[in-house]
């Protein structure tokens, strides 16, 4: 009787030999292994196009890790992220469709460095034609961020030491609609202005407000010496201190004590011609502030109004629609003509000239645009004798950028009503003036009065 | 060092040289075990072709301190059961020489039915016992090729084809049992 191991031997024995009888043919696989083994010119140029792919895409992660790995030459500079945010408000806009009634940028040293891992952003919120910046330094913390919609200008400055221990913001939010919903609340949102006197507050939240406190006190008053006194009223506390080493140049310095210690709250740099603030420095130096609504350029003021203190914050003063005119113009020349008088060039019986003049202002966002009468003596400089000046009547109005017309009325002061007056115009600010030779009055002599 | 390890450092050096050693030394047996699951040298031959090309591209991924034979078979049984599965025609075919073949082999080698008077029936008996392997699932003559062939233990077999012991041990089980049956009288004669 056959045992199961005797059975599987016989199976074992089976299987092999089926497997012997499968396999009869002498087996050498090489020479077709071999044959195999040639390059396959399709396979070979394959195997060369994946080696491109590996190699470029090799290539491009290097790029890639060295643009953000490898430390920069030099950390962004302010005029660079300026640039950048410039660039960035606006592409697909169109040059000149976007104006910033105001815009400041501010990098701390240090605070804004490629290097240190800064990133700024550029994002569309939900409001209707929102744009916002966004620039944080290496610690996510926001740098700055504008926000500017079809009718508002939202900005925030955010500082870290030495002005603050904590960062600070500051929001100029000229007819801001607080109810506007922003998908993000960093730390830039609207804060309301500290209930104290803006010459004693943060300096960041003071701006603001004593820009008003001067744009106010300044209609009143047609003096420095006014303007100062005035502002003490508003702070019993405090004592400005013009520096008369400015007063031959067209600024004023003022600076801020406090009136009982003496110590130096900050100083402001106010504009000699129509008293509006341009500067205002806090007593670490750290802050400048400039108004843009002023008709002012590098060219007008000294140079070191415009230079960056120490502490390197930066501003730029981007009038509005300055650049816009610029843009849609190439002719940038400043152009007043008359077009009427009331009355008419000629014997001057009246004790009022109204003149209608037409302007083209280009070069400025804003100016002031003076008319006068003033004694004509075409033959001789006013500097000679008899021919002193001596304005006999007088218009001035504020005007814009662009091409007007414009009405004036120049009351004539009765005593200087003699002799032959002439016309004359000029946007006093840019220095410009203009004699309407043609547009001649000559008042009636005393004799014939 | 021995000439199959010299053979491998040659060929993860790039040396081809040293696949032709390793074809020359292990195509039999690969053959082999490729064919008794075909059922086709041809197609056997063929999978193993393609099995030594899979050396020279992987041969970068083979331990030299672990032997190469089972690795090597590992690669050669998945593609022949790969085979099958793909060409359903493998199934069915039988190669009516290699069946002749196998009868005259059996008989010579068992030396069991040797007298002429009987060659008729045992001509019968091992065409019970074609049959009977060719019903066997490709994975069930893969199992058995392992162990009675190549004579892998289970331990071995699991390894080679990537599949539990217990499997091993039911999948050789269910093969030998169905063998028995279908060849029962042969197998008791």
């Amino acid at each position: 009787m056959k045992t199961k191991n005797d059975l599987d031997e016989k199976l074992r024995a089976a299987v092999r030999h089926y497997i012997d009888a499968l396999v009869t043919e002498p087996i050498d696989l090489w020479p077709s292994v071999k044959a195999q083994l040639a390059p396959d010119p399709t396979r070979a140029r394959g195997r060369l196009r994946i080696r491109w792919i590996v190699s470029i895409a090799t290539l491009a992660l290097l790029a890639l890790l060295a643009f953000f790995l490898w430390p920069p030459a030099k950390p962004a500079t302010a005029e660079e992220v300026i640039h950048w945010v410039l660039t960035e408000s606006t592409r697909g806009v169109g040059a000149g469709e976007v104006l910033y009634e105001r815009f400041l940028i501010t990098t701390p040293p240090g605070a804004l460095s490629r290097a240190s891992g800064a990133t700024a952003q550029l994002w569309q919120s939900d409001a209707p034609h929102a744009i916002r910046f966004e620039v944080v330094n290496q610690d996510d913390k926001l740098v700055m961020f504008t926000l500017r919609n079809a009718d508002h200008l939202w900005q925030s400055l955010h500082f870290r030491n030495p002005i603050a221990t904590e960062v600070q913001a500051i929001l100029e939010v000229p007819n801001a609609d607080p109810e506007v919903a922003y998908p993000r609340t960093p730390l830039g949102l609207p804060r309301p202005v500290e209930e104290a006197s803006p010459f004693r507050k943060g300096i960041l939240y003071a701006l603001p407000d004593l820009d008003q406190l001067i744009l106010h006190s300044s209609s009143e008053c047609a003096g420095i010496a006014c303007l100062t006194q005035g502002l003490e009223e508003i702070d019993s506390g405090i004592e400005l201190r013009l520096q008369d080493s400015t007063r031959q140049q067209n600024y004023y310095q003022v600076d801020i004590l406090d009136a009982a210690s003496g110590v130096m709250l900050g100083s402001m740099t106010i504009d000699a011609g129509n008293f509006t603030l341009l500067k205002f420095v806090d007593q670490q130096g750290v802050v400048v502030r400039l108004l843009e609504r002023q008709i002012l350029d590098q060219s007008m003021v000294s140079a070191d109004l415009f230079s960056s203190p120490p502490s390197g914050v930066r501003v730029l003063f981007i009038p509005e629609g300055w650049e816009q005119a610029k843009g849609q113009s190439e002719d940038l020349t400043d152009r007043i003509w008359v077009i009427s008088t009331e009355p008419e060039p000629g014997l001057l019986s009246t004790d009022e000239v109204t003149v209608t003049l037409g302007y083209r202002l280009v070069s400025r966002p804003l100016s002031s645009l003076r008319v006068y009468l003033q004694p004509y003596f075409p033959f001789c400089s006013e500097h000679e004798d008899g021919c002193a000046s001596g304005v006999v009547a007088a218009a001035e109005a504020m005007v814009a950028v662009g091409e007007e017309s414009i009405e004036l009325h120049m009351p004539i002061d009765p005593w200087d009503a003699k002799g032959q007056v002439v016309l004359m115009a000029e946007f006093t600010s840019l220095g410009t003036m203009k004699t309407f030779e043609e547009y001649l009055w000559e008042f009636p002599s005393n004799d014939s009065r | 060092m021995e000439p199959e390890a010299k053979a491998i450092q040659n060929l993860k050096a790039g040396d081809i040289s040293g696949l032709k050693l390793l074809v020359e030394k292990y195509q039999q047996s690969a053959v082999r075990a490729a064919a008794a699951i075909t059922r086709d040298q041809q197609e056997a031959e063929d999978v193993v072709s393609k099995c030594f090309l899979v050396v020279y591209e992987r041969i970068n991924q083979f331990d030299p301190a672990r032997p190469f034979r089972p690795w090597f078979l590992k690669i050669v049984v998945n593609a022949a059961l790969k085979r099958v599965g793909a060409d359903s025609r493998l199934t069915s075919l039988d190669n009516l020489a290699a069946r002749e073949a196998a009868i005259a082999s059996i008989n010579l080698e068992m030396g069991e039915h040797q007298s002429p008077s009987t060659a008729i029936e045992h001509e019968e008996a091992l065409a019970v016992l074609r049959d009977a392997i060719s019903q066997l699932t490709p994975k069930q003559r893969a199992v058995l090729t392992l162990r009675y062939d190549l004579g892998l233990s289970e331990k071995e077999v699991s390894e080679r084809l990537t599949i539990p012991r217990g499997t091993v041990k039911s999948r050789t089980a269910s093969a030998v049992n169905r063998l028995r049956k279908l060849m029962a009288d042969w197998l008791s004669g």
